[in-house]
């Protein structure tokens, strides 16, 4: 316990994380393109094509682990905000910020292949779906994170307006996912549940499964990787940052 | 492409064309990857440019002493 | 220690209210804006009775949510350029409370003019009488949810420059569900329908609103003042 304590600490020092996540970045890298490989395989190739849909299905190998990514790092961004408020951890607050660009590049992701997905399925580019549209707000609280961090000088003051703006975005998702699942029932009635698969193959599910994990991989890379480059560009007048690049 | 796991064969043509609704798949499967890609190039140009210009105030510093 | 807490709530309050009272000039301004929004729109979609009727539940409350974003920055502004939004903050009460004075008075000078002016709107739109009465209640009870959602995103852009466009970024993806449930309340209710879940699910919103709204609100104005 006093161990992990002690590392955790350690990770908090700028120079330690540049250097630890440094070793680390190859190994990520050879796991996330291990595992989209496998994943694309199974997707692409390996699963059978959908009864109903055929090929066109394949395009959930990108859609819904985008989608769920777009989810899971709003609220990571978030817990590292409020985590960064509470206990003034530098590197939570850094978490917290550089989040939010690959997470609107998820949400983006996310409803541009629903609307490539939707276009042969429902003949139109784009619904009024419920999902969709909840990622459309998504994506404009994203919008809002990034617009507000740029917009304010001084950085470690944004960084923590950043922060509550995220923690209040994260009581109002459930809220706007809510409401608009209900104004989205009571407008078109219940039928678009085509990208709902109450069952699925084995064979199609795993394959969604390893891209999800893959996705969570290459967050964990990208973040790693703005992380270092706010590191440098934070602390450009230290001496560890001198060092590195070779000066002393 | 090999033999699927369905027990039926496909053939590289077939996968590409992905019975019609190839624009669709491979469109999507093309924007996620130029995404990904651009994500993680773009930091590493950031990190480059921080490094060049923390280099050169260095440099433009010594030639004044 | 909570006496004085009342009183510096009230005394913030009656001090705001005596202040717009002032000016009051300056706090017909978003009113005239909501009215002429409302006014824009059969000039956009042509005179047509029936299209106007059906879309009318919509364009108020969507004239309504831009009236109170245009009038949310005056909650902190004038308090931030002269100082007296320091001395909140370094006032022995909790900020939080005296934020919600300072959203209460807002409400009471911006939000609640609207909810008067809007059976008139109603009225030009064709809108039947039950139906307006539903319509009122749904600004009772949901401009002061977008008052308290917005003293959030004023108060973490009082200090900037260019906070308006960011303003309306930060505000408007959090007010879609109070549009969502009030100008369904009162479509349903001009369809004839019981509009009463509607009605509880906007006044959970206001409870949820005036109990958490204010914390986040203080935690950005003592940021925006650091």
């Amino acid at each position: 316990m006093n161990i992990v304590m002690k590392w955790i600490h350690l990770l908090g020092s700028p120079p330690y994380f540049y250097r630890f996540s440094g070793k680390l970045l190859p190994w990520l890298t050879v796991i996330c393109v291990g595992l989209l490989v496998w994943g694309l395989y199974g997707g692409l190739v390996q699963a059978p094509a959908d009864y109903q849909q055929s090929d066109a299905f394949r395009i959930i190998y990108v859609h819904v682990p985008a989608a769920w990514m777009s989810l899971f790092i709003y609220v990571s961004m978030a817990i590292a905000g409020a985590i960064g408020i509470i206990w003034h951890v530098k590197m939570a607050e850094i978490v917290c910020i550089t989040s939010a660009p690959i997470g609107a590049m998820f949400t983006f992701l996310a409803l541009v292949t629903g609307s490539l997905w939707g276009k042969p399925m429902w003949g139109t580019w784009w619904v009024w779906d419920a999902r969709l549209t909840s990622e459309l707000i998504l994506l404009f609280l994203y919008f809002g994170v990034i617009a507000l961090y740029r917009a304010i000088e001084d950085k470690r003051m944004a960084a923590r307006a950043v922060a509550i703006l995220a923690l209040v975005g994260l009581v109002n998702i459930p809220i706007i996912h809510y409401s608009v699942e209900w104004w989205n029932t009571l407008h078109q009635g219940p039928t678009v549940t085509k990208f709902d698969k109450p069952s699925m193959a084995t064979s199609m599910l795993i394959p969604l499964l390893v891209m999800a994990i893959a996705f969570k991989v290459y967050y964990f890379i990208a973040l790693l990787l703005r992380m270092r480059t706010e590191l440098l560009q934070r602390e450009r007048n230290s001496k560890w940052v001198k060092e590195l690049v070779g000066l002393s | 492409m090999g033999e699927g796991t369905g027990g039926f064969v496909m053939s590289i043509n077939e996968f590409f064309n992905m019975s019609g609704y190839a624009s669709y798949v491979w469109g999507s499967f093309g924007l996620a990857f130029v995404m990904l890609v651009w994500q993680i190039v773009q930091p590493l140009m950031e990190k480059k440019a921080i490094i060049e210009s923390i280099l050169k105030n260095q440099l433009r510093r010594r030639q004044r002493q | 220690m909570n006496d004085s807490l009342y009183l510096a709530f009230w005394s913030l309050l009656r001090r705001d209210l005596l202040i717009t009272y002032r000016n009051r000039a300056q706090a017909i301004n978003p009113l005239l804006f909501f009215v002429l929004v409302v006014i824009l729109f059969p000039f956009g979609v042509g005179p047509d009775v029936v299209l106007l009727k059906t879309m009318a539940p919509g364009i108020i409350w969507v004239a309504a949510l831009l009236a109170a974003l245009l009038s949310l920055d005056s909650i902190f502004r004038s308090d931030f350029d002269d100082g007296f939004l320091e001395q909140l903050v370094l006032s022995p009460h909790a900020l939080s409370v005296l934020v919600l004075a300072k959203v209460i008075a807002h409400w009471l000078v911006s939000g609640f003019p609207l909810v008067l002016v809007a059976p008139l709107l109603a009225v030009f739109l064709g809108m039947p009488a039950d139906a307006i009465a539903v319509l009122v209640l749904t600004l009772l009870l949901g401009t002061p949810v977008l008052s308290l959602i917005g003293a959030i995103g004023v108060a973490l852009t009082v200090g900037l420059r260019q906070g308006g466009i960011i303003l309306a970024l930060l505000v408007f993806p959090l007010y879609i569900p109070v549009l969502i449930f009030a100008s369904n309340a009162v479509q349903m209710a001009m369809a004839g329908f019981a509009v009463s879940a509607q009605l509880s699910m906007l006044a959970a919103l206001l409870l949820l609103a005036l109990a958490l709204a204010p914390l986040p609100a203080a935690a950005a104005l003592r940021m925006s003042l650091s």
